[in-house]
């Protein structure tokens, strides 16, 4: 499932799927460019933020207050997977406020063109390779802003934190299964690299 | 929508295209789309790393007396693959050394996986390249070659040079950071890195943690960093510009798939070069301040007495060439120094043919004559 996440083509349809996401002022609007939002970005900020509530409702139950007890009934895989999930929430809207960024980059370079110098025709390739400059430009010009840095940051903490909670899952599973697990397999891989390393000092010692 | 709609958006055309390129996919099989395919013998293997000799053009019965100029051995990074540098024959670095009549090896990495996340600078450096050196010194019963690094393998190549300089008749390195801060002056949002941006931001734990949390850098992971990088341009290859990519002649589109196959042939990184590679350089910048370390020694760039050609690419939106061309400033005094700018892309610097051409004069004019 995480190795899908991680696909170019799902990134995309998430991207896709969360294109409504609205701008908020950022340092990638240009000055001076305060035009009005129409309605129907308010509406999908709404919706956005529904949303969003909605992950944290289902998906983080027992984040509050109300925490029940944590018995180990289940050999502790229910805990360990509602950990996961809660990773999982939390990456995805990490994912999604990189993704509003990158939006929001695109709708600045056409809130940033004056449109009445622009004559757009799909089927003139210079016509397109203007507003591929423009939109290039903005994209360039967002990736190096804090509130994309910032954004990123939090991306590359939610990622880790979700492959330790799956990885913290599949390992209990691997346990109760007498199997090995990835930390009993990174423990022999290295008491083997470290023998390699020797082996080769060894060798040229003698050479 | 009437027929002359449909004509005046250019729908017919593109329909057209559409067919055609449907047509040349159908005809074009796997093998079709063969990349590297200069012809090589594996002289030397260490673990999982290849040293291969690529077969001179017209082979000659003079065997090693033959040897004119030092050997060159290439070093690629380990975030693609080696046969970049022969994408296909009319675009080859390696077959325009050849055809010089140069001598060409060049070191596959291999294929690391989680039981090669211990792998570091001290093993890329301080056994492979030295033992890939020592293979092909002794060889040819020769005291040094021609070490050519690209990108990350530039790196390597520039720490092997720093600790061994009596190796090296001479030094080439392509499209390779050495100062990864060099580019945070620039006033120009392009000129500073994507990666050097977002490595910087991050701290050194977080960095590690996720390295940690996948036992490697997934090839897949910085394959998705490489497109974010240019993310329009990823979306129009896969996009409207698909058509006309595979629409075109048969070559045309073998082209166009023989980068693609490349491109999605991305390795693992192992764990621990790769902290060091994002941390120790990228985020710490320790090539620069002379604290960086392989195998326990100081990797000193001032230790660079040899011939070094440094090549960059203008527009190369991987590695600035601001973080290229601040060798100059550290290589030591009496170093014959010299840089090539080309006008190209990271990786056009190697597939274009323009490029490619510049930057095969540019090394076949480098390499040493072997001292008698």
């Amino acid at each position: 499932m995480f190795q899908d996440k991680h696909d170019f083509f799902h990134q995309w349809a998430d991207f896709i799927g969360s294109m409504n996401r609205p701008t908020a002022s950022s340092e990638v609007d240009n000055a001076g460019q305060n035009h009005a939002r129409p309605d129907f970005w308010r509406s999908a900020e709404e919706s956005y933020q529904a949303l969003i509530t909605h992950y944290e409702r289902v998906l983080k139950p027992h984040s509050s207050a109300s925490t029940p007890p944590q018995l180990d009934t289940f050999m502790g895989f229910d805990l360990k997977l509602q950990k996961m999930a809660e990773a999982y929430a939390e990456l995805i809207i990490a994912t999604n406020q990189l993704n509003s960024l990158n939006v929001e980059a695109t709708a600045a370079a056409f809130y940033g063109t004056d449109l009445s110098t622009f004559t757009f025709d799909p089927t003139n390739p210079d016509s397109m390779a203007k507003w591929q400059r423009a939109v290039d430009e903005s994209i360039v010009q967002m990736q190096r802003s804090n509130a994309y840095l910032s954004a990123k940051s939090d991306y590359v903490s939610c990622l880790t934190r979700f492959q330790q909670s799956y990885r913290s899952f599949v390992e209990s599973c691997q346990e109760y299964n007498h199997t090995p697990t990835l930390s009993e397999f990174e423990d022999l891989s290295k008491t083997v690299h470290e023998l390699k390393r020797e082996i080769w000092a060894l060798k040229k010692q003698r050479a | 929508m009437n027929q002359a709609i449909w004509e005046m958006a250019g729908v017919t055309d593109y329909q057209t295209k559409i067919q055609r390129g449907i047509d040349n996919l159908a005809e074009i099989t796997d093998t079709d789309v063969a990349i590297g395919e200069s012809l090589k013998d594996a002289v030397f293997s260490i673990e999982k790393v290849t040293l291969y000799k690529y077969r001179e053009i017209e082979q000659t019965d003079q065997g090693k007396d033959s040897l004119k100029h030092e050997p060159i051995l290439i070093a690629y990074s380990l975030f693609g693959r080696y046969n970049m540098l022969d994408l296909q024959k009319d675009r080859s670095v390696v077959q325009n050394l050849l055809a010089e009549g140069h001598t060409v090896y060049i070191i596959d990495w291999g294929n690391p996986n989680k039981s090669d996340q211990w792998l570091s600078y001290d093993d890329y450096v301080g056994r492979y390249i030295s033992d890939c050196v020592d293979f092909i010194c002794n060889a040819h019963d020769i005291g040094s070659l021609t070490l050519f690094g690209i990108c990350e393998g530039g790196t390597f190549a520039a720490c092997y040079a720093s600790l061994n300089p009596e190796k090296l008749g001479a030094l080439i390195l392509a499209v390779t950071p050495i100062d990864f801060h060099a580019d945070m002056e620039s006033t120009e949002p392009a000129k500073r890195g994507y990666l050097s941006g977002v490595m910087r931001e991050l701290g050194p734990d977080q960095i590690a943690a996720m390295i940690d949390s996948y036992g490697c850098l997934p090839g897949h992971l910085s394959g998705a960093v490489f497109r974010e990088m240019t993310l329009l341009d990823s979306i129009k290859k896969y996009g409207p510009a698909l058509v006309q990519s595979v629409s075109g002649d048969k070559e045309a589109a073998l082209n166009f798939l023989r980068m693609e196959k490349w491109l999605l042939d991305r390795p693992h990184h192992p764990a621990e070069a790769a902290k060091q590679w994002l941390i120790d350089l990228y985020h710490a910048n320790k090539l620069i301040d002379g604290t960086f370390e392989v195998s326990g020694q100081s990797v000193l760039l001032e230790n660079l007495t040899m011939p070094v050609l440094n090549i960059y690419a203008r527009h190369d939106h991987i590695i600035p060439p601001a973080q290229s061309m601040a060798l100059k400033n550290h290589v030591s005094d009496g170093c014959e120094y010299r840089e090539l700018e080309l006008s190209a892309g990271h990786i056009g610097a190697f597939v274009s043919s323009r490029a490619n051409a510049a930057i095969s004069d540019a090394i076949s004019g480098w390499v040493p004559e072997l001292k008698q």
